[in-house]
């Protein structure tokens, strides 16, 4: 065999190597991607018109410009259609609660749906509907206790013109309005000190047995059993709808931040962000009576939940079930959908490694999923397969992996003081750790922005189905965040502290603007929201999210700097 | 890398950058990359209004007593072969005024600017009408303003 033998087969090994990589990338995949790489590459309606010193604004495909923006459930009223208001959300979700449950972290057994509303509305009825104004919750609704009076307070929103107003802690100052108080404990009681007499009544999540024998109270007190003393199933709400809108500004609940700003959410704002998750969810992966929402850790906590009670109702309003956990694990009953944090999410990709066999085939296994992946095709050959969690793991389809905006209290604090863009040292998810997440639980991961305390709900979030890979260099500067929320239209800014931005290139300050943004209850707030809004957005509504700095993406996709 | 080196090496494909930062020099800034431009807002001419018919320009746009209004999602109306097609890219408040929709009404580019003389109480009510509605329901993006040596 001669030379030119081996120069044959090699140029036949090079052709057929070739001819086999374009085969299968250009014939082969095309059937088995979830979605064509083209509509990846248009996921936003950009306005054709912008203004000196701002970007053109973007908006979700799923609202063209000329079209509105989601504002809520677009129920009929005749010929017309109203929004809707939270008691439209509850009472549909209790007509199709047939076989679903609620699974909370303080109790083993689950709760039905009926029974949560016959607590509900016990509660709100025979014990908070005594012209109180706002109900200040400091428990997390990831428990029976926090989640039932939240729902009663949330029902006499409609009803009794009552507000819940979510706590990150025991006030340590009066909070105007908040008559009644719901702490977790008889100690978190008695740690009040001297506080309980902002109050006209205050009620301890613990049973009345549990209550210490040395605690002497002069103050109204009622303790979890006495609340629900007695209380019977209901498994319909009753309720009147409205002839008109008139319930959209009605107010639908407050929250008070870490640092002690209050922002309110109307019932536009609710039920515009449930529209807006269903909305998100594409053909054929819809929610099902079937699945299960699970929520890990501290985003059930009472002030945090406010981002995620578009997702718990909406999971509701479909009759599938809840679940909420302190801490997730693979090895653990699995839900369908997972709502987990960024840093939780970090812990998952650490921990999974102990579960893994972390053979070589293991490895090959996992190396070819996440290939795949990046050419846009899903498969679960590399999913987690150990003793324990091999059968369950496949009940999940989804997992949305949730971060904040790196200076929220900037932002939320609305002082207008902007300041040079630096890089925040925070942990971050890249596309490649997305990547290696749904290769290892086999499923689809969203990656979700939150702006806490300001917005209900995402601000953005990406594709379904977009498992895009990132350069390194890219994925080190900004984060991947997806398009806006259908609720939301957003711009960039220009500003004088950071002429390295350029909004020619399509860089700058977030302004946004649409109906799941919050309005800050402090006058002094409220004006510097609305000269903010005047000078970085030009009074159209438009409010500035002071310290984020990001970039549209030729894709349409918000890409914020880290 | 092609598919089949990414898979026998452990690789994956990097998308496409869609923020342009790779291509930058490490200051930040981003490359101007190729999509399509937005318009700036703000004076326009007689002349610089006229390619956005929705013809020569895919976007529409129509003044209205001055100002001017992206229409261009009312393609239907205003687009190509739409009833009120005249207007796009023209000043149309003679035409609005008068319920006319006849290219008498509009005046060309290199015209001066309608002054809107002649027009009765109840024409410059019916102006102020669609006005309204102009403003309720497409977005201002700007002036029309006359150009020296062209429409003065």
């Amino acid at each position: 065999m001669g030379m030119t033998f081996w120069i044959e087969c090699l140029v036949t090994l090079v052709v057929v190597f070739i001819a086999t990589d374009w085969f299968l990338t250009s014939v082969v995949f095309s059937f088995k991607r979830d979605l064509n790489p083209i509509a990846l590459k248009e996921q936003a309606s950009i306005s054709t018109v912008r203004k000196e010193k701002e970007t053109a604004h973007y908006r979700n495909y799923l609202v063209p410009h000329g079209f509105p923006l989601t504002t809520g459930l677009n129920l009929a009223i005749g010929y017309r259609h109203r929004n809707g208001n939270f008691a439209d959300i509850w009472s549909t979700a209790m007509e199709l609660a047939k076989n679903n449950s609620i699974k909370f972290t303080n109790y083993d057994r689950e709760y039905s749906l009926p029974q949560i509303n016959g607590m509900a509305n016990q509660i709100l009825n025979m014990h908070l509907a005594n012209n109180y104004k706002q109900i200040g919750i400091t428990v997390s609704t990831s428990t029976l206790e926090g989640f039932t009076i939240s729902i009663a307070a949330m029902i006499g929103s409609i009803k009794n013109d009552l507000i819940p107003h979510f706590l990150s802690s025991v006030p340590r100052q009066k909070i105007e309005n908040v008559d009644v108080l719901v702490v977790n404990s008889w100690n978190s009681l008695k740690l009040l000190n001297g506080s309980e007499s902002w109050y006209k009544l205050i009620i301890v999540c613990e049973s009345s047995a549990e209550r210490p024998a040395n605690l002497n109270i002069d103050f109204d007190v009622k303790s979890w059993d006495e609340l629900i003393d007695s209380y019977v199933e209901q498994p319909e709400f009753k309720y009147t709808s409205p002839e008109d809108k008139s319930d959209d500004m009605k107010p639908f609940l407050q929250v008070t931040s870490p640092w002690n700003d209050t922002t309110s959410f109307t019932q536009m704002s609710i039920v515009s962000s449930v529209a807006a998750f269903v909305r998100s969810f594409p053909m054929d992966k819809e929610i099902q009576p079937k699945d299960t929402l699970m929520v890990v850790g501290s985003l059930a906590d009472a002030s945090s939940s406010v981002q995620i009670w578009n997702k718990m109702l909406g999971t509701l309003l479909f009759g599938a079930s809840l679940s909420f956990t302190t801490k997730y694990s693979v090895t653990m009953d699995q839900p369908t959908m997972l709502v987990i944090s960024k840093e939780d999410t970090l812990e998952i990709l650490k921990k999974t490694i102990k579960y893994a066999d972390n053979s070589f085939f293991s490895r090959i296994k996992l190396s070819w999923s996440t290939t795949l992946l990046s050419e846009g095709i899903l498969t679960n050959f590399a999913m987690l397969n150990t003793s324990e969690s091999s059968a369950t793991l496949k009940n999940l389809r989804v997992v949305y992996v949730v971060s904040s905006i790196v200076n929220a209290e900037v932002a939320s604090s609305l002082t207008g003081k902007i300041q040079k863009r630096k890089s925040m040292s925070s942990t971050s998810i890249t596309t490649r750790d997305m990547n290696i997440l749904r290769a290892q639980l086999g499923c689809r991961a969203v990656s979700e922005l939150y702006c806490p305390f300001l917005v209900m709900g995402p601000l953005s979030e990406t594709h379904y189905f977009d498992y895009r890979v990132l350069p390194p260099s890219v994925d080190t500067t900004v984060s991947m965040n997806g398009t806006l929320a259908t609720t939301l239209e957003g711009k960039l800014v220009d500003t004088e502290e950071n002429p390295d931005l350029d909004v020619k290139s399509r860089q700058g300050m977030i302004c946004i603007r649409g109906f799941s943004i919050g309005r800050p209850v402090e006058q002094e707030r409220l004006d510097k929201a609305l000269k903010l809004c005047e000078n970085y957005g030009g009074g159209e509504g438009w409010m500035p999210l002071i310290g984020v700095y990001g970039l549209w993406g030729n894709d349409g996709c918000l890409y914020v700097y880290k | 890398m092609s598919f089949l080196t990414n898979l026998l090496f452990g690789g994956v494909k990097s998308s496409a950058d869609p923020t342009g930062l790779s291509t930058e020099s490490g200051s930040g800034i981003m490359e101007s990359n190729n999509v399509e431009e937005p318009i700036v807002a703000g004076q326009f001419y007689p002349r610089t209004l006229y390619k956005f018919n929705g013809h020569d320009d895919e976007k529409i746009f129509i003044a209205v007593k001055g100002k001017v209004y992206d229409c261009s999602s009312g393609r239907q109306f205003y687009g190509p072969s739409g009833p009120y097609s005249n207007f796009a890219g023209h000043d149309a408040s003679r035409g609005l005024a008068l319920n006319s929709f006849e290219m008498d009404c509009v005046k060309d580019w290199d015209m001066p600017i309608d002054d809107l003389s002649g027009l009765t109480a109840e024409e410059i009510s019916a102006l102020n009408d669609w006005e309204e509605h102009f403003q309720g329901k497409y977005p201002c993006i700007g002036t029309l303003v006359p150009e020296p040596g062209v429409n003065i």
